[in-house]
């Protein structure tokens, strides 16, 4: 089925068509999802919001970029809105926390410590600091970073999506490896 | 071919990983790790959190992903009330602004009530208070109409 037909069928609501687009795109927006959520679990959810997004707002794709284009776009929202939720929801857990009402979850890892080898531990210590130095980027260079680095696509691709010009992307880019290197650096030393 | 310091190896390092550097500026970067045991541990320990993202975007076949996220809207289109429509985020101030206005409203009912019983006692002390000076006044006037002599002779 070719895109056009596709979203021609997705318009008219047919559960078939949109099975297909489903399946197509599932592993790319999990992926992107995970580049900026960080968590398995919580990336599926985000997916699963980005497709139900997809399939309401089918008839609103305009058809001057491509399909994928447009589905990536609504994961990256999806995704930043979740991490900005997710934000807020850990600012009132640390409060209670801090009432000692609630677990932190530095604290639950902490106590497990003892029953992980310490392979394990080392590899969850680098994936926790690698997530979080992404995390301090700026929007646009965590953006196009991780459309680079966790969905592999191209600086062409990623402008399309993040609706700039392939020189900024580069800049992006650019800027988020200086960012990410200081951070990493930091933290190792 | 220079060597590269530290500094430069730190300010390079994720360039070097990707393969981003000139091929005298590889070479140097080489170089340089060869011989700082720090510097090398350092590479090391940013390539191995660098690869935790090629790992990690090797990500199984879910093949129950589309079973779920059918399942999900089905729950959705079946609780599309009106309660379930609007997001978490305007129902709440809605509720808040509902129990304000109702506070508000039961405030200033209270209120008036109270003032309500004050003012009719207040009216009543006022109305006797008056009443006994109309009458000092009324007995004081009508002195003044007798003759003085008369208070003096007795009947």
């Amino acid at each position: 089925m070719s895109e056009n037909e596709l979203v021609e069928r997705i318009s008219c609501k047919q559960e078939a068509a949109f099975e297909e687009l489903v399946h197509l795109y599932q592993k790319q927006v999990i992926s992107t999802c995970y580049g900026f959520v960080g968590n398995y679990h919580d990336a599926q959810d985000v997916a699963q919001d980005v497709f139900i997004e997809v399939f309401e707002s089918i008839e609103k794709f305009r058809r001057e970029a491509k399909l994928s284009t447009w589905i990536y776009r609504i994961a990256v929202n999806k995704s930043i809105n979740f991490k900005r939720q997710k934000s807020r929801k850990q600012w009132v857990q640390s409060i209670e926390t801090f009432f000692g009402k609630g677990i932190n979850e530095a604290q639950t890892v902490r106590a497990h410590k003892s029953d992980e080898a310490n392979e394990a531990l080392e590899e969850n210590e680098k994936k926790l600091i690698l997530h979080q130095a992404i995390d301090r980027l700026p929007e646009n260079q965590r953006i196009a970073f991780t459309l680079n680095k966790f969905d592999d696509l191209s600086y062409q691709q990623i402008a399309d999506v993040m609706k700039t010009t392939l020189p900024s992307v580069e800049s992006l880019i650019h800027r988020a490896k200086i960012n990410l290197q200081k951070y990493l650096v930091n933290y190792y030393k | 071919m220079e060597k590269m310091n530290c500094k430069q190896v730190e300010n390079n390092l994720l360039f070097f990983i990707d393969n981003e550097l000139s091929i005298e500026m590889t070479n140097s970067f080489e170089l340089h790790i060869a011989e700082c045991k720090q510097c090398k541990q350092l590479y090391d320990n940013v390539k191995a959190s660098l690869q935790i993202i090629n790992t990690e975007i090797t990500l199984d076949d879910d093949f129950y992903f589309y079973t779920r996220l059918k399942q999900r809207m089905e729950n959705k289109k079946n609780n599309s009330g009106i309660i379930n429509v609007l997001p978490k985020s305007v129902l709440q101030p809605i509720a808040i602004v509902c129990l304000l206005v109702i506070g508000v409203f039961a405030g200033v009912n209270i209120g008036n009530k109270y003032n309500a019983n004050n003012y009719s006692l207040t009216d009543e002390k006022t109305r006797v208070s008056l009443l006994n000076s109309y009458s000092e006044e009324t007995y004081i006037v009508e002195i003044g109409n007798e003759n003085m002599e008369s208070l003096f002779t007795s009947n």
